[in-house]
């Protein structure tokens, strides 16, 4: 872009260039469309840069208006005089009424009108019978007037009163009321003007008691840090100057502890999302056994002494997740002696048993025991430091925001905002205070142990189980060893014996000495070595016996299955009855089929048993063949009928059968087994979940439960 | 007189706070708009064509909730509109103009304190160079004048700078 056309088109925006130039100038642009857009462009830079200094005398002129309404104030209560009658909804009030006759209240409404403080807002009047009563006024103001509020000559006035009220809460009442907005010289920022009076039913005067007072809760737009109180004085002009600023001080809503909600945000409503029972007593209890879990001391499964393929698929917690900040950084360097510092300990949390200690209704009309607590505590559990919530629960003698402000000291700007609502205190008796202190630390310690017991309990439960299983599997394994070596002896036996027989000739007893003559060159092979062989290998082979000139013969058919839809089920166990043997074969399966060489000499009956976490499922077949027999499909069957049915197949053969219930009290065991390994491995998942919810600074790693459920 | 203007119409803020935040338009946004809306009703009473038929406030409270109404339309946002809301009108092709000013703003506030100053002080309130070059620190009227180029030549190229 060229600076000198820059230039010119500027002389000519701003009337610079003479008129015959500017006239070749226009020539120009009439027929450069370009030079045409390059001179609206500029005249937009123009405009940008009025409408930019517009908009900063605008800014201006909000810092202005900003800084002036910061200068101070909210709430101006006058106490003044008083009358007359109820536009008031009585909240809460006594049985027991005195109604000032309506005749009278409207003479005293006359004669206290002439006294309203604030002279030109509307009055409004209610009875106040001398009890704890709190009104709402039309603009939503709560008015609460305990009991020996007003004084007369120093002393509770304790019969009705009519309660003179005027308010001025939005800029068109303020304005109306005419009244100023100024301490002094200063102007002030208003969030609405009270005038407040006690008249005895005399239309005496009465004073307001300091050690009681009247409390006030004025709804706003928003809280305005540095909001004041003052006090109305009127010159002799009547003009009202603003005098004595206090600060404002909110009380704490009280609620019932069983209305409150002290669980980390969205716990509940994960258990809702997983539709868990929903009994206060239960969730208490899942959120205490999570006390573990946010120490750390996860339980590993003690799976290595497992002896076969039950894997952890289980990952630990990892503590990498938890943010270590360092707070002396952030902390303000503070006299206040009695500043606390953040606790720099690993396990960010805050321990179940610390909220739950408090949560009972002996800590009703306690700090705790508050909507304005309630709220703190969310923002508590997402500092996970418990030193916060100690703060809270360490001090029921201080008010609310006294201690929102030690915790921004901690480093925790996000209480700011709490602080700044000035919540005050609650008189309570400062030995109740003490009592409930050791209550607290009392239950805490309890809960803290019984959370552990639980833990205990629940380990040494899987403990028992898991011995239990391992002792089960030991014993299935030394059977089976021993079962295979006897069937293998025994089916050697019955071969040698066949062998003999198809050479036709007797077997030669073993005794004391044998003897024989070796008439050739190659190693030994006798018919004990033949048959040793392949019984062994379960292989077919034929020997010829250079004595007799006989040739005997041993036969071995491989039998093939496939189980229908093997993948869904936990374990598939199949077993071979041989007639001749008083055992039977478990045969383990091979790229998902099972294959076993058949002796010939033998019938065999086959039976299929498998198991997932619904039950049991069964096919049997007596007499098969030694071939494909191809997809097999399984049939449900209880375990009755399945116990039944294997010991009767066991039985009915030509020989005396070994017993076999050891047997199939293992396979119930195994059964038994996977369900609690997967009801287990989802308990984990839930309580890390949870965990996960509850302890937002640690990080769980963790499989999803679908994942889980789908294994 | 505008000036005054401005003061007092700042001070009904409140009221059109209280009217943005049932709409839904909260915190400092509200105010952006606020101020925005004063802006649109300083420029439009520089325009002769332009007639102010009602109080200057609820022309600004219209205005206020047209914007909103539009931002939350771009922020694809549900808004439930009320039928009977007064909106003002504002037509499209100004508003589209109004966007492409901000544009050159943002550029313009990307130079130098000085160059704000002289581009600021010279289109709005029209002073003499003479004066600008007082009021900034520059020695005299040419020099000013001078600046002032660099300054527009400086604009031009952040913005075609922008765009490329």
């Amino acid at each position: 872009m060229n600076p000198e056309l820059t230039k010119i088109i500027e002389d000519y925006l701003n009337g610079d260039l003479s008129a015959s130039d500017a006239s070749v100038f226009e020539q120009k642009m009439a027929e450069n469309g370009k030079l045409r857009n390059e001179v609206d462009f500029q005249r937009n830079i123009h405009e940008a840069a009025k409408r930019l200094a517009l908009k900063s005398q605008i800014s201006s002129t909000a810092k202005n208006y900003h800084v002036l309404r910061n200068l101070i104030i909210s709430g101006a209560v006058i106490l003044t005089l008083a009358i007359a009658t109820g536009v008031f909804y009585v909240l809460k009030n006594t049985d027991k009424k005195v109604e000032i006759p309506v005749e009278q209240q409207r003479e005293m409404k006359q004669l206290l009108d002439a006294q309203a403080p604030i002279d030109l807002l509307p009055t409004q009047y209610f009875q106040w019978q001398g009890n704890d009563t709190v009104f709402r006024s039309p603009r939503g103001v709560l008015i609460s007037v305990p009991k020996g509020a007003f004084l007369e000559n120093g002393k509770p006035y304790e019969k009705p009163i009519l309660v003179q009220y005027q308010e001025a809460v939005d800029i068109q009442d303020i304005v109306k009321s005419g009244l100023s907005t100024m301490s002094g010289d200063q102007l002030l920022e208003t969030q609405g003007m009270f005038g407040l009076q006690a008249f005895t039913t005399e239309s005496k005067r009465l004073d307001v008691n300091p050690n009681v007072g009247v409390y006030m809760q004025v709804p706003v737009d928003e809280v305005k840090k540095g909001m004041l109180l003052f006090e109305g004085v009127k010159s002799k002009e009547g003009v009202v100057d603003w005098q004595n600023p206090q600060k404002l001080q909110k009380l704490p809503t009280l609620a019932d502890m069983n209305e409150l909600d002290f669980y980390p945000p969205n716990y509940e409503k994960t258990l809702n999302e997983l539709k868990m029972k929903t009994e206060k007593k239960f969730r208490d209890s899942m959120y205490l056994s999570l006390e573990e879990l946010g120490e750390g001391i996860y339980d590993t499964p003690e799976m290595e002494n497992y002896w076969d393929f039950h894997e952890s698929t289980l990952k630990l917690p990892s503590k990498m997740g938890v943010q270590l900040l360092d707070k002396d950084t952030i902390i303000e360097q503070s006299d206040d002696n009695d500043s606390v510092t953040a606790s720099n300990e690993a396990p960010m949390f805050i321990p179940p048993s610390n909220v739950l200690a408090f949560w009972k209704p002996t800590f009703n009309n306690t700090n705790l025991s508050t909507r304005d607590f309630e709220s703190r505590m969310q923002t508590i559990h997402a500092t996970c430091d418990p030193a916060v919530l100690k703060l809270y629960t360490t001090n029921l003698n201080l008010s609310l925001s006294e201690i929102d402000a030690k915790v921004v000291k901690m480093g925790y700007p996000q209480f700011q905002r709490f602080a700044d609502e000035q919540i005050g205190k609650l008189e309570v008796s400062n030995a109740h205070l003490l009592n409930l202190q050791q209550f607290y630390d009392k239950s805490r310690e309890a809960l803290r142990k019984s959370a552990a017991e639980i833990t205990a309990a629940r380990k040494k439960n899987e403990k028992n189980w898991d011995d239990k299983t391992n002792e089960v599997r030991r014993e299935e394994n030394v059977r089976t060893s021993v079962r295979d070596t006897k069937n293998r002896m025994e089916e050697m036996e019955l071969n040698t014996e066949s062998v003999y027989r198809q050479l036709g000739k007797k077997r030669p007893e073993l005794g004391p000495s044998v003897g024989f003559t070796i008439t050739s060159n190659v190693a030994i092979y006798n018919i004990d070595r033949f048959v040793a062989e392949r019984t062994t290998t379960r292989t077919s082979g034929t020997f010829f016996d250079k004595e007799t000139g006989k040739t005997a013969k041993l036969t071995y058919e491989k039998m093939k299955l496939i189980v229908e839809d093997q993948a869904s089920f936990a374990r598939v166990f199949v077993y071979l009855f041989p007639n001749k043997l008083s055992s039977y074969h478990r045969i383990t399966p091979k790229n998902g089929s099972f294959e076993y060489a058949l002796n010939q000499e033998f019938s065999y009956d086959l039976a299929i048993v498998a198991y997932k976490d619904e039950g049991y499922y069964f096919y049997s077949k007596k007499f098969i063949t030694a071939t494909d027999l191809g997809t097999l499909k399984l049939d449900a069957i209880s375990e009755t009928k399945l116990d039944a049915t294997l010991t009767s197949m066991n039985s009915s053969k030509a020989i005396k059968s070994d017993d076999i219930s050891q047997d199939i009290a293992w396979l119930l065991h195994e059964k038994a087994d996977n369900v609690v390994q997967k009801k287990r491995k989802l308990d984990r998942e839930l309580r890390l979940r949870l965990a996960e919810v509850c302890f937002p600074c640690m990080g769980f790693e963790r499989e999803t439960v679908e994942e889980v459920v789908n294994i | 007189m505008q000036e005054v203007n401005l003061k007092n119409l700042y001070r009904r803020w409140p009221i059109v706070r209280r009217e943005l935040r049932i709409l839904g338009c909260q915190g400092s946004a509200a105010e952006d708009i606020f101020q925005e809306a004063l802006l649109i009703l300083c420029r439009k009473l520089e325009d002769p064509r332009f007639e102010l038929d009602v109080e200057a406030i609820h022309y600004v409270k219209s205005t206020c909730k047209f914007l909103w109404f539009n931002q939350a339309r771009k922020a694809q946002k549900q808004q439930t509109v009320e039928l009977n809301q007064e909106v003002a009108q504002i037509d499209e092709d100004w508003l589209e103009k109004e966007e492409k000013l901000t544009s050159i703003e943002e550029a313009i506030l990307k130079l130098g304190k000085q160059c704000q100053q002289i581009l600021t002080l010279f289109y709005s309130k029209s002073l003499s160079m003479e004066k600008i070059a007082q009021k900034v620190g520059l020695r005299n009227e040419k020099v000013a004048k001078a600046q002032k180029y660099r300054c527009i030549q400086k604009v031009k190229e952040l913005i075609q700078h922008g765009k490329s």
